[in-house]
């Protein structure tokens, strides 16, 4: 067809222009789709830093704090819940496991969590994505530690280092140190890009065997001593823990037994669906994802914009050729065709550029986006909204087009001589 | 029989007030050679334009090949155009990036009714018959910007006449060709016109050249809008 072979003429005749606009409008749309897909990869990851958790049950607090002290290491728990409220509610028919979470202490600025088989059982995060361990065994004895791959890299332990816990301190290093009474590496995690990484697991005998002598928050003198071997599992009796993950048997439960426990009369419990806490807070972090988004808009614009100088910088170049299709005969509604077909094509060849620029990137860069960043590509390639945003790329281009076709069709032969010699 | 018949024009371009052409009468006939001549921006382009229908007069009649051009649609006029009128400019007649036998052929791809007039299989002996009328058949597949100028306006003829147009319009065709040149450029149009019987129109403010044509017209002399 002459029509195409004109118009792909035309275009390889003024190659570098041409391929520089595309090029310009390609690398706006791999912005846009790497800042969509970054964002949602973002909000999967930190929405889904816990998953498959119905409630989350602390002493009652703000469910933001609940969430901050237990699913992100941040800020501290400012009660506990009593054994006896936990048994209670884990017995219920309606509940299908729970995890029990003991905060309180640190070793060297990470956070130490005493929980039970059930964490390593149940916990998980991004979907199906389970804490899984990289050598070793979980922490189920009084004075196993099971440590998170951040810790491990930072700290350089090895199976079997003993590690002596601070007492209260969960940030910097504290003044009281539980040293009578070290804990051995009995495990160690693989990365995940969550706060997992950044913790240190024990049993939740472990944290009581650690503050069995200790009286009123002050460490033990000589008479009350009670040495670490004589401290069994069997006669041990553990009194209280900050918080636990609850999954109910059936998820229409959830909204009932969250009222339960929130009314829960002989301690102020607080009881949160994190799935909901966790996307409001991410939608309170979101401006900037926003701001990025509208930076990647002007991006597109401005490659556009660029396309359309483009075309009318050619089209002053291209009158005469103009004049002499004109002079053959070729009507407005074929000069506008060809116009269109230029811009439409350009932004095609940049939308695919963009994409491939797109996914050969985030293939690339994946594994470093995940151990520098815990960025995780959770979630698909491609979705209606990146769907959306390239329609709307294309149509503007078609847009684009008709601005220079209007002023080539309104011209005349005469404009082809314009250029007296 | 008259190929061209204007009765009556008047053309105002619409961004000013003044008419540019006036004109009672035009006629050219079957096979006349006529030589159009008048200073610089006394409307000898529009002229042209309102021939090959672009532009539409305001009234009057515009009648090419008995067909009245001012009734009809633009997309007619288009076509009409493409099929039975060959235009060549004073320069710059040819696409660039098309080599010299694309160039040629373009309006054969552009109209279906000129392409009716010459068979698909007589295309190539066609294209050859008239190159080598025309002294450029060994030029075929080079691209036109290795051309001269003189061999340009060669192959703007060759354009002109594939499909055997009754009309051929040329707007100053030699105004970038030496003396020398000019000449030999306007006979050799006549001669492959003559074989084709083909009505030229030939337009130039050079008034050295009328004596070559069957007939020479001042366009500020039929034209009733004084000009500058």
């Amino acid at each position: 067809m002459i029509f195409l072979r004109l118009a792909i003429k035309s275009l390889r005749n003024r190659m570098f222009a041409t391929s520089l606009t595309a090029i310009s409008i390609a690398l706006s749309i791999t912005l846009l789709l790497a800042v969509e897909r970054t964002k949602r990869a973002a909000e999967e990851g930190f929405t889904q830093s816990v998953s498959q958790v119905d409630l989350l049950v602390g002493a009652r607090t703000g469910p933001l704090n609940l969430i901050l002290y237990t699913v992100f290491n941040m800020g501290s728990a400012s009660n506990n819940i009593s054994w006896n409220a936990y048994q209670e509610i884990k017995s219920k028919p309606e509940v299908a496991w729970t995890i029990p979470y003991s905060l309180g202490d640190g070793h060297k600025g990470f956070r130490v969590i005493g929980t039970d088989e059930n964490f390593y059982e149940h916990y998980r995060f991004r979907g199906e994505e389970k804490p899984e361990l990289a050598e070793g065994a979980p922490a189920l004895g009084i004075w196993d530690a099971a440590i998170g791959s951040t810790v491990a890299k930072q700290l350089g332990y090895k199976l079997g280092d003993k590690i002596v816990i601070d007492h209260g301190v969960t940030k910097g290093v504290g003044i009281q140190h539980h040293d009578d009474k070290p804990f051995q590496v009995s495990g160690i995690l693989k990365p995940t890009g969550t706060a997992l990484d950044d913790s240190i697991y024990i049993s939740l005998f472990g944290t009581e065997a650690m503050h069995i002598d200790w009286q009123s928050g002050a460490a033990p003198d000589h008479n009350h001593h009670v040495p670490a071997t004589s401290i069994k599992k069997e006669n041990m009796q553990i009194d209280q823990i900050t918080a636990f993950f609850l999954r109910t048997k059936s998820r229409v439960e959830t909204l009932r037994l969250q009222r339960e426990i929130n009314s829960y009369a002989k301690e102020p419990l607080l009881a949160v669906i994190p799935g909901v806490t966790l996307g409001e807070l991410w939608r309170g972090l979101s401006q900037i994802e926003q701001i990025l988004k509208i930076i990647s808009w002007m991006v597109i614009f401005v490659g556009l914009a660029a396309m359309l100088s483009t075309l009318l910088a050619g089209l002053n170049e291209r009158r005469r050729e103009m004049a002499i299709l004109r002079s053959l005969g070729a009507g407005p509604a074929r000069i506008t065709l060809l116009m269109v077909f230029e811009s439409a094509f350009l932004t095609l060849i940049g939308i695919i550029l963009g994409v491939v620029f797109n996914l050969c990137g985030f293939f690339i860069l994946q594994n470093w986006l995940q151990n520098e960043f815990g960025l995780y590509m959770v979630g698909p390639a491609f979705t209606s909204t990146e769907f959306i945003y390239l329609l709307i790329t294309f149509v503007f281009g078609i847009f684009v087009g008709l601005i220079p076709a209007y002023k080539a069709s309104k011209a005349a032969l005469k404009d082809g001589l314009a250029v007296r010699v | 029989m008259n190929i061209v018949e204007l009765q009556q024009i008047q053309f105002i371009y619409s961004s000013s007030s003044n008419p540019v052409l006036d004109i009672d009468s035009l006629i050219l006939k079957k096979g006349e050679k006529v030589f159009l001549y008048g200073p610089s921006g006394c409307g000898k382009t529009t002229l042209l334009e309102i021939l090959s229908g672009v532009l539409v007069p305001q009234s009057g009649k515009v009648s090419i090949l008995q067909k009245d051009l001012a009734q009809s649609t633009a997309a007619d006029r288009d076509q009409f155009r493409g099929a039975h009128i060959g235009y060549i400019f004073q320069s710059l007649n040819l696409i660039p990036y098309l080599n010299v036998q694309e160039n040629i052929t373009l309006p054969l791809y552009l109209s279906k009714q000129r392409r009716s007039k010459v068979a698909a299989s007589n295309e190539a002996s066609e294209l050859q018959n008239i190159c080598t009328r025309l002294g450029i058949s060994n030029l075929l597949l080079k691209p036109v910007s290795e051309l001269s100028v003189g061999q340009q306006q060669r192959v703007a003829v060759a354009r002109a006449m594939l499909g055997k147009p009754k009309l051929i319009l040329a707007d100053e065709p030699t105004s970038a060709l030496d003396h020398d040149l000019r000449e030999k450029f306007i006979r050799l149009l006549f001669e492959v016109c003559s074989e084709q019987q083909t009505t030229v129109l030939f337009v130039s403010h050079d008034r050295t050249l009328s004596p070559l044509f069957d007939r020479s017209i001042s366009l500020p002399a039929i034209n009733k809008v004084v000009t500058r």
